[in-house]
């Protein structure tokens, strides 16, 4: 089998792709990647399925080495990106030839960044996704010296249509939380009002946002939640729900991100600010 | 007045809640009815998760929202409640109460005060949630229920059976967390390798009985080449 090996990990490296929705009722969380519209463009550039599992990275990239001729494409943050030392561009089609490394330096927009692959990479399946997470896969991010199988080169893979970058908007869109009308006008107002900062806790289950709500709601006995869903804690914080969230939680739900909306929130660096709108 | 009442929360694009009244009588049973209906409405193609009073359906497909609750509701109103089947769980515990528990609940209760009550109840699993196969039991005795700890431990043992609030459950991996730990059941309680990776389903009974450290060892060492089988624990409740 064609395979990559990981000469240098990046910050945190793993496989992602649509995740595993059908298990909720298992209390698994659904994961898949971060930035779906990211990911969906790199595997639709090679003429993959969506549901082909792509290389997710967080903040910075590692180097990696091809064993098989194939084609990539990456997309998401943008980067430095160098293929046997020579620049070349995101967001297109690129072919790789066997023994050629890829070298993927540090975000300097976004968090997260995509390498999809042709016929995608072919890690185990566990409960119908390839996508890690710890205690479900056998690991949670890929280390140096790993090696990840990917399909066959194929000639199907190139198409002609000239891609765009995925458009990135400060404007979240939002559905009213389940318990948002138990939020009294000030708090619905303070909400839909202000634009709140990224704060430096974030990581693949959810993101903190900096600025508090004055929050007199009681918790809530253990209630579904959803990627996307935002939380509000009982000191007052919000919390932004990603695609590795746990299946429940006990905070009241003020808001839940259209779907859109999750991927773009996931590209927000610390420090920058997100509105949100209800729809 | 209607027969029960439910309420209809239009959640994402793709999702909708749907919650009982908090004290609502036999709510296992009509959640797992509501499930079984919906599921049949969607012929499958719906992905449900419970909670407490609620629980949230999740669709691919393009939804109505609208559409959808009113044949949701239809069947909820027209369909009698299941009984589902269930199965009585007799799950040996090594005990070895968290300093966290005796010194909040003494001098009202020792330890082993604390473990003749936990022991002596009857529980239910009401819903899996928080963790792959984490589950929530119902009949916690009031006695032993006080608020999570303000500082989550960095790490709890997988088989660790705790308590928080007025539920008790069992960590099924170990993970960081906030329950109170009574002590350690050596079943596995999820493993992706089984057809239901979930050993415990919503609407079982659960009974715990305690075991010395030296039973606990053995049947760790029984279960993990295969002389006792799961089933060993289970009857018909």
């Amino acid at each position: 089998m064609p395979r990559i090996t990981i000469l240098q990990a990046g910050f945190y490296d793993s496989i992602q792709d649509k995740g595993r929705k059908k298990h909720r009722h298992l209390g698994v969380p659904c994961s898949g990647a971060m930035d779906q519209k990211a990911a969906d463009l790199a595997n639709s550039i090679l003429n993959n399925t969506l549901d082909a599992a792509v290389l997710e990275l967080v903040l910075s990239g590692g180097t990696y080495l091809f064993s098989t001729p194939t084609c990539i494409a990456i997309t998401g943050a943008k980067a430095k990106v160098t293929v046997n030392d020579i620049a070349v561009e995101q967001n297109k089609l690129l072919e790789i030839k066997s023994g050629e490394v890829l070298k993927i330096g540090a975000a300097t927009t976004g968090n997260f960044m995509y390498v999809a692959i042709g016929g995608g990479f072919q890690t185990e399946e566990v409960l119908g996704s390839k996508s890690f997470y710890t205690g479900i896969t056998l690991m949670g991010n890929l280390q140096k010296g790993h090696d990840i199988d990917y399909a066959p080169y194929t000639d199907r893979q190139f198409t002609k249509a000239n891609w765009k970058p995925v458009s990135q908007e400060s404007a979240l869109r939002c559905y009213a939380g389940a318990e948002f009308h138990l939020l009294d006008r000030k708090q619905q107002e303070k909400l839909l009002n202000t634009s709140f900062t990224i704060s430096k806790n974030w990581n693949r289950m959810a993101f903190q946002l900096e600025e508090k709500i004055y929050n007199s709601l009681e918790q809530l006995k253990s209630s579904p939640v959803l990627p996307g869903t935002v939380q509000l804690t009982a000191n007052g914080q919000l919390i932004v729900l990603m695609r590795d969230a746990p299946t429940t939680g006990g905070y009241p739900r003020v808001l839940q991100l259209d779907e859109t909306s999750i991927s773009s929130v996931a590209q927000k660096r610390v420090g920058s600010q997100v509105d949100f709108i209800v729809l | 007045m209607p027969k029960h009442q439910i309420t209809y929360h239009i959640y994402s694009e793709k999702a909708l809640l749907i919650s009982w009244e908090e004290q609502t009588l036999d709510i296992i049973s009509k959640r797992t009815t509501a499930e079984h209906q919906i599921k049949k409405l969607f012929k499958e193609e719906v992905y449900i998760n419970q909670g407490a009073y609620s629980l949230l359906v999740v669709t691919e497909l393009k939804m109505d929202h609208h559409v959808v609750i009113d044949l949701i509701d239809k069947r909820l109103q027209s369909k009698k409640l299941l009984e589902p089947t269930t199965s009585l769980w007799k799950l040996p515990i090594l005990y070895d109460i968290e300093k966290s528990l005796t010194e909040t609940l003494k001098p009202s209760c020792d330890v082993n005060e604390i473990i003749s009550i936990h022991s002596s109840s009857v529980y239910v699993v009401d819903f899996v949630g928080f963790l792959p196969g984490f589950p929530y039991l119902k009949g916690l005795d009031s006695r032993l229920q006080l608020p999570r700890k303000t500082t989550p431990a960095l790490k709890v043992a997988a088989g660790s059976v705790a308590v928080s609030n007025e539920y008790c459950g069992i960590y099924p991996t170990s993970s960081p967390g906030g329950w109170h730990v009574l002590g350690n059941c050596p079943l596995p309680f999820f493993d992706i390798h089984r057809v239901a990776p979930n050993l415990l389903q919503a609407g079982d009974q659960v009974q715990f009985y305690a075991v010395s450290q030296e039973e606990h060892d053995q049947l760790t060492a029984q279960l993990e080449t295969g002389k006792v089988a799961l089933e060993n624990f289970k009857s018909h409740a």
